[in-house]
């Protein structure tokens, strides 16, 4: 126990100095700023942001982007609220009630106690991050290639299975991105492979610009596809403090919401998205009157609004202790840190205790920050939220291109941000989602690097991964997962569930 | 099925991308040494790789013939090719014509490509996003932008 105290002093240390907390305090702003602004997400803004981490020291610089990731969840749930849209996938069922119960003129009630439920998911995930990371980083430590390999196919794995939309385009988007992960020089060998004679090239492609390509360029023509009204909410917000009997119904949502999430976060592919929906339905399954539910009943914000917190917080324990994303998000985070040189593995909590659990401190930080300063500042999102699209995408776009020419100073870089643009367009349309695209990208120099260490070690036996015991759980795993998920009567309840 | 219906077909066109990016990663293997298992050449990856895909892209591919499904929505054709070439203009430009002149051009194009166009707003737009800009990455975190041609 005393370890653990004496770990969180190690990160207070870090966490709290006057530079990381004024750039967790940027980056939650910043986050809640994007959560906000319509059409510009937080795997579209940290793409964005890359660049500008590279001059900050690494625990600096992942303190700020996740910052932006957490306070993204929360300004995506205020305009859930405010105009029934929601500003992340995460907070799609915030909508429900909601934005009922601002219909209702309790707006500011709804606000609350969707900050009050994410600031103790907050703390509580920090929390099990904090006790939870150690085992599981120690008992890595002893991994070897071969356990590797089938950690990363697992986190592939369930990171397509738990995704929506098609599995077969899934699996293809993310050999595509291993595809375009082999670019460059091979290290093994010095080949340069697929570099078509471009000098450009041969230390692969960009993984800023790629993402900035994919997601935020195809992300504004998607946009400008359809000229989005956003009604504003009409009624008057009301008193902020919810009444007595609004927290008697919400406290064991909370609690049962950030039990939820921080159990989903965890696994590779979970995260806040499937959290919030699993909490909805949990919480309108044992609801006395589930009738209530979809007409403001303030439950059905508390829950999903705990758990998506928990769930985005708790995703940092597979990429702190394992080195593995959980989702897009998490695999930006490790292209930021492999960009710093720090190489995503369980060694990072003993070779760099102090950005290990800074990074962890400054959650809570970042929690405590978000609940101070954004309710008394709704109004001033209020009027953010009526800023017309028209004036805000030329300025991202802006945003965008400054940010992939000051990674090399070369205009060139530009000339491959618009390919990946129109590419990224491309795959919307022919309907093919392309977050796993990021994953295999990030993961597949990794992937391979350990296929072919494992294989020399084994003189070439395949079976190496299936013999060895903890990888052969691990595989045995994803082919379950697999298994489950292609079974025509799961398969169709799955499709239910996106549909819901 | 028409051959219409057939080319609007989502699944076509993914199956199509998916097996030609797999030749892609084929060719790798026939460029580079593949190897053996034990000591792999660097074109070992972007065979297996290109192998997956094409196989992928052939279920997608045929479940397009097949199973019609979700069809391509119509192009956003126009923000599209402003938007793209708004950032080439800006690539082309920066170094020879300054940031100013580079950024303008930028805003322009994309703000051209959007629906609701209006001149004056989009002048307005462009000196305080310009200005802001010089002052936030030029000035305060003086990255080496030319200004001015």
């Amino acid at each position: 126990m005393s370890a653990l105290f004496d770990a969180i002093a190690t990160g207070a240390h870090t966490a709290l100095s006057p530079t990381n907390l004024i750039y967790c305090f940027g980056g939650v702003t910043l986050g809640t700023l994007i959560g906000i602004l319509p059409g510009l997400g937080p795997i579209a803004t940290i793409s964005m942001l890359l660049p500008v981490t590279f001059y900050l020291p690494p625990e600096t610089a992942l303190i700020t982007l996740a910052g932006i990731y957490y306070g993204a969840q929360y300004g995506g749930s205020t305009t859930a609220v405010l105009v029934n849209m929601p500003g992340e996938s995460s907070s799609v069922v915030t909508c429900l009630d909601g934005y009922a119960m601002a219909r209702q003129g309790k707006a500011g009630p709804a606000l609350s106690i969707a900050a009050i439920a994410s600031f103790f998911a907050g703390c509580v995930a920090t929390l099990v991050i904090a006790s939870f990371a150690p085992v599981l980083a120690n008992f890595a430590l002893e991994f070897g290639p071969a356990e590797y390999f089938a950690l990363m196919l697992l986190g592939l794995v369930a990171a397509v299975v738990l995704a929506s939309g098609s599995l077969v385009n899934a699996f293809a988007m993310i050999f595509l991105g291993l595809l375009f992960g082999t670019v460059g020089t091979d290290l093994n060998t010095g080949v340069e492979r697929f570099t078509f004679g471009i000098p450009k090239l041969v230390d692969g492609v960009d993984f800023v610009t790629m993402s900035m390509g994919i997601f935020a360029i195809s992300e504004i023509v998607v946009n400008l596809e359809s000229v989005q009204e956003r009604t504003i909410l009409k009624e008057k917000i009301g008193r902020l403090l919810p009444s007595a009997e609004d927290f008697k119904r919400s406290i064991w949502p909370i609690v049962r919401g950030t039990g939820l999430g921080s159990m989903l976060g965890i696994l590779p592919g979970g995260g806040a998205v499937l959290s919030s929906f699993a909490s909805y339905a949990v919480e309108k399954r044992i609801a006395k009157e589930p009738g209530r539910f979809g007409k403001g009943a303030i439950e059905g914000v508390a829950g999903p609004e705990a758990a998506n917190n928990a769930g985005a917080q708790t995703s940092f324990i597979p990429l702190l202790t394992l080195g593995i994303p959980s989702n897009p998000v998490m695999a930006l985070m490790i292209g930021a840190m492999m960009i710093q040189g720090i190489t995503p593995g369980p060694q990072i909590m003993t070779a760099k205790p102090d950005l290990f659990w800074g990074v962890i401190v400054s959650m809570w930080a970042g929690n405590l920050m978000l609940v101070i300063l954004n309710l008394p500042m709704i109004g001033i999102w209020i009027q953010l939220l009526k800023v017309p699209y028209r004036l805000l995408y030329p300025t991202i776009l802006l945003l965008c291109v400054i940010g992939v020419y000051s990674v090399n100073n070369a205009t060139f870089d530009l000339v491959i941000l618009s390919v990946f643009g129109v590419m990224g367009y491309v795959f919307v349309k022919i309907g093919c989602e392309p977050a796993p695209l990021l994953l295999g990208f990030i993961l597949g120099p990794l992937l391979e690097e350990y296929f072919r260490r494992a294989l020399i070690m084994s003189h070439g036996d395949l079976s190496v991964f299936v013999r060895n015991p903890i990888s052969g759980t691990i595989i045995a795993m994803a082919a379950v997962l697999l298994l489950i998920v292609v079974l025509p009567s799961i398969r169709k309840k799955r499709e239910e569930a996106f549909q819901e | 099925m028409s051959i219409a219906r057939l080319l609007r077909q989502q699944d076509f066109w993914a199956g199509l991308m998916f097996m030609a990016f797999g030749a892609i990663g084929i060719g790798g293997g026939l460029m580079y040494r593949v190897g053996t298992t034990q000591e792999m050449g660097p074109g070992y990856f972007p065979r297996a790789i290109g192998v997956a895909l094409v196989l992928l892209g052939a279920i997608i591919f045929m479940r397009g013939i097949l199973a019609p499904g979700k069809e391509v929505s119509r192009w956003a054709i126009r923000p599209l090719i402003l938007l793209i070439v708004g950032i080439l203009a800006f690539a082309y430009t920066l170094e020879w014509l300054g940031f100013v002149v580079a950024a303008t051009a930028l805003i322009f194009l994309s703000g051209v490509g959007g629906k609701e166009f209006d001149f004056k707003e989009v002048i307005l737009l462009c000196a305080a996003v310009v200005t802001s800009a010089v002052l936030i990455f030029v000035k305060a975190l003086s990255l080496p932008i030319p200004v001015w041609p």
